[in-house]
């Protein structure tokens, strides 16, 4: 019988009456002056809590606020702990722990399966938060371009590790992937879409969601197609200007993004070439080798926090 | 010694007590009018013991917070901007927002360090929080305990330091505004999703854009949230609804918010707008415990018709009901899960 139940609602009002007649029964009994005072003051006190709490048992039914006496009495189930699975590479960068937690690690990174296509593996950076926050999942900025874009085009040069880490750098504590598109783009959506997230989530230790999009030149649009068509996993997008500025069909399908409520932002060489399309974030940089670092910053503030996993829930 | 302070509770219940006493002792005098002399002092055993109890509810759930309100007049606690007791380096200020034809009052949690020169030119996220009805934003802060949640989800870095904020979402203590544009009355969403953000980032540094913008609430504050975070998601970029119901409702409190126009009830409705509007980019949270009502088959309702890019999660316990003790056990996990799908403190 539930605290609810219309039964346990006339027990207790059935137990004040009853406690009334009591009250009632003994209310000259005692002898003496001051026992009978005390009796009646029980009776009273018995009387008035019985009735207090057939009232409080209506308006807990009234409100559905103890629905078992388990909840009334026991209260809710507590929370449980969940943490961060290290990835399947984390042997491989503990041993490369002593320099990364200083300067960050950059490396080239061989996706499952064969490539998907790819022109070269993609590189991956790491920040030093990497290292030395081993609670926190990293959020992930995934940098697409073509074959050829060098960092003097917006993009970057595939030599040395030094000079993409200090690109990347820009972009810390998020993990940046520098990937490279074949020359169709359209045939490796789904891998960056969906392989590349699984794949990544299983090797490192990054946050399942919220990443960002960045496409250099020519590839703006398939970056931008990605958090269209992939918003769950991709939640912002820039678009940086490479060898020219972007076309107006891509900054068209930036706008129809950021309406749609992504963050986007266009960082181009001259802030007129998106004016007047109502791009809600342009980031002018002039020199073509400080976009992509530009861009990398504006993602960055738009990531989560680094954070301890959370009292209960998986991210 | 407000209505709801704990000086306020003992007075009440010690006159509770000694009408008791009373009653006892003087049941036998007045041999003339005994009769009417003894209905009086019944009568006057149960109002003391419905005050006591009555102050007893009202300080759980921080009702009326001053005697200004329980006399129908307006809470003038608030334009004094004084800060309140702190814990744990964080601190609780408040100040009065004006707009859209609602002026109240409106509490700030600080986060540790906020006062430090070292964060000077930092902005943080901002998490709005409503609380269920009846309640206040003290109910947020005395039964729920929310700032000492706050203090031990930052300190333990499961949540990024936060600028909360708790505004009053009602009119007057017995009117439940369901946070909603009332049709030809009170725009309490407007108040809230609007004037309340911008006042709040004109006192403090607070990120400006939707991404570094959350909400919080529990029962019709679950609502709210729920409800404010579908209808603007420009504003705002993920919300977590603790034992909030997803469907408007009307009664002796609420009213007639929509003075019969089906339309405008629809449009505050989450479960109407998760099936016939647009699937906004935002971030949902959704808790209830398994035996609170009808709470559970409503969010499995909302789950089923939900879709990308909307982001679901659901959280529940076997038991809890309606209850306090439900909502501390949310509490923590909630803001754990909407920091994480903020974004952090920016150095501008």
């Amino acid at each position: 019988m539930s605290p609810t139940a219309i039964p346990t609602l006339l027990i207790a009002f059935a137990l004040v009456v009853a406690a009334g007649l009591g009250a009632a029964l003994v209310w000259d009994a005692g002898g003496a002056r001051w026992r009978t005072v005390l009796v009646r003051v029980v009776a009273l006190l018995l009387c008035e809590a019985l009735a207090l709490a057939a009232v409080g048992l209506v308006a807990n039914r009234a409100y559905g606020i103890y629905p078992t006496w388990r909840s009334m009495v026991a209260g809710a189930a507590d929370s449980s702990v969940t943490t961060h699975t290290a990835g399947e590479l984390a042997g491989w960068l503990d041993a490369r722990a002593a320099d990364g937690q200083h300067a960050g690690l950059v490396f080239d990174w061989q996706p499952p399966g064969g490539g998907w296509g790819l022109p070269r593996p993609p590189r991956i950076s790491v920040p030093p938060e990497y290292f030395t926050d081993r609670d926190a999942c990293l959020p992930v900025a995934v940098v697409l371009a073509d074959r050829t874009a060098t960092a003097g085009q917006g993009g970057w040069n595939d030599v040395g590790d030094e000079a993409a880490r200090a690109i990347a750098r820009n972009g810390d504590p998020a993990v940046v992937v520098l990937l490279r598109l074949p020359d169709r783009p359209g045939a490796v959506d789904r891998q960056l879409g969906v392989d590349l997230p699984d794949a990544l989530r299983r090797d490192l230790r990054v946050c399942a969601n919220r990443w960002a999009a960045l496409g250099v030149g020519s590839a703006a649009e398939p970056a931008l197609d990605l958090v269209a068509a992939h918003g769950d996993q991709y939640a912002a997008a820039a678009v940086v200007a490479g060898r020219d500025n972007p076309t107006n069909p891509v900054l068209a399908k930036a706008k129809t993004i950021a309406g749609l409520g992504a963050p986007v932002a266009v960082v181009t060489g001259s802030g007129a070439a998106a004016d007047g399309l109502g791009v809600p974030r342009t980031i002018v940089a002039a020199q073509p080798n400080d976009r992509l670092p530009a861009a990398l910053r504006w993602a960055q503030d738009l990531a989560p926090p680094l954070l301890a996993p959370s009292k209960d829930v998986a991210r | 010694m407000g209505p709801a302070s704990e000086a306020f509770l003992i007075v009440t219940v010690a006159v509770a007590v000694a009408a008791v006493v009373f009653a006892a002792w003087s049941w036998d005098r007045f041999r003339r009018a005994r009769v009417p002399w003894r209905l009086l002092v019944l009568l006057l055993c149960v109002v003391t013991a419905a005050a006591g109890a009555l102050a007893g509810v009202n300080r759980e759930l921080s009702v009326y917070t001053s005697w200004a309100q329980v006399f129908g007049g307006q809470d003038t606690d608030a334009d004094q901007a004084a800060d309140l007791p702190t814990d744990g380096g964080s601190q609780l200020t408040q100040f009065t927002a004006s707009g859209s034809g609602v002026s109240q009052s409106v509490t700030v949690y600080l986060p540790p360090g906020y006062g430090r020169s070292a964060s000077a030119g930092v902005r943080y996220p901002m998490i709005l929080t409503f609380a269920g009805f009846p309640g206040s934003p003290q109910t947020w802060l005395t039964a729920v305990g929310l700032q000492q949640h706050l203090d031990r989800e930052i300190a333990e870095r499961r949540m990024a330091p936060t600028v909360v904020v708790l505004p009053v979402q009602n009119a007057a203590p017995d009117k439940d505004s369901e946070c909603v544009d009332a049709v030809g009355g009170a725009r309490f969403d407007t108040y809230l999703s609007t004037d309340v953000p911008i006042e709040v980032a004109k006192r403090f540094r607070v990120r400006a854009d939707r991404q570094g913008r959350g909400m919080l609430g529990y029962s019709t504050g679950g609502f709210c949230a729920a409800n404010l975070l579908l209808r603007h998601p420009d504003r705002f970029a993920a919300a977590a609804s603790i034992a909030g119901y997803l469907s408007p409702i009307t009664d002796n409190d609420t009213g007639d918010l929509y003075r019969g126009d089906p339309q405008a009830r629809k449009e505050n409705d989450p479960l109407w707008r998760i099936a016939n509007k647009p699937v906004p980019p935002v971030a949902l949270y959704l808790a209830t415990a398994l035996d609170d009502a009808d709470l559970p088959a409503q969010i499995q309702q909302f789950a089923q018709r939900s879709k990308p890019p909307l982001e679901l999660t659901s959280r529940t316990v076997p038991t809890g009901g309606h209850s306090v003790a439900a909502w501390q056990t949310f509490v923590p996990p909630a803001l754990d899960w909407l920091s994480a799908r903020l974004a952090g403190p920016v150095r501008s």
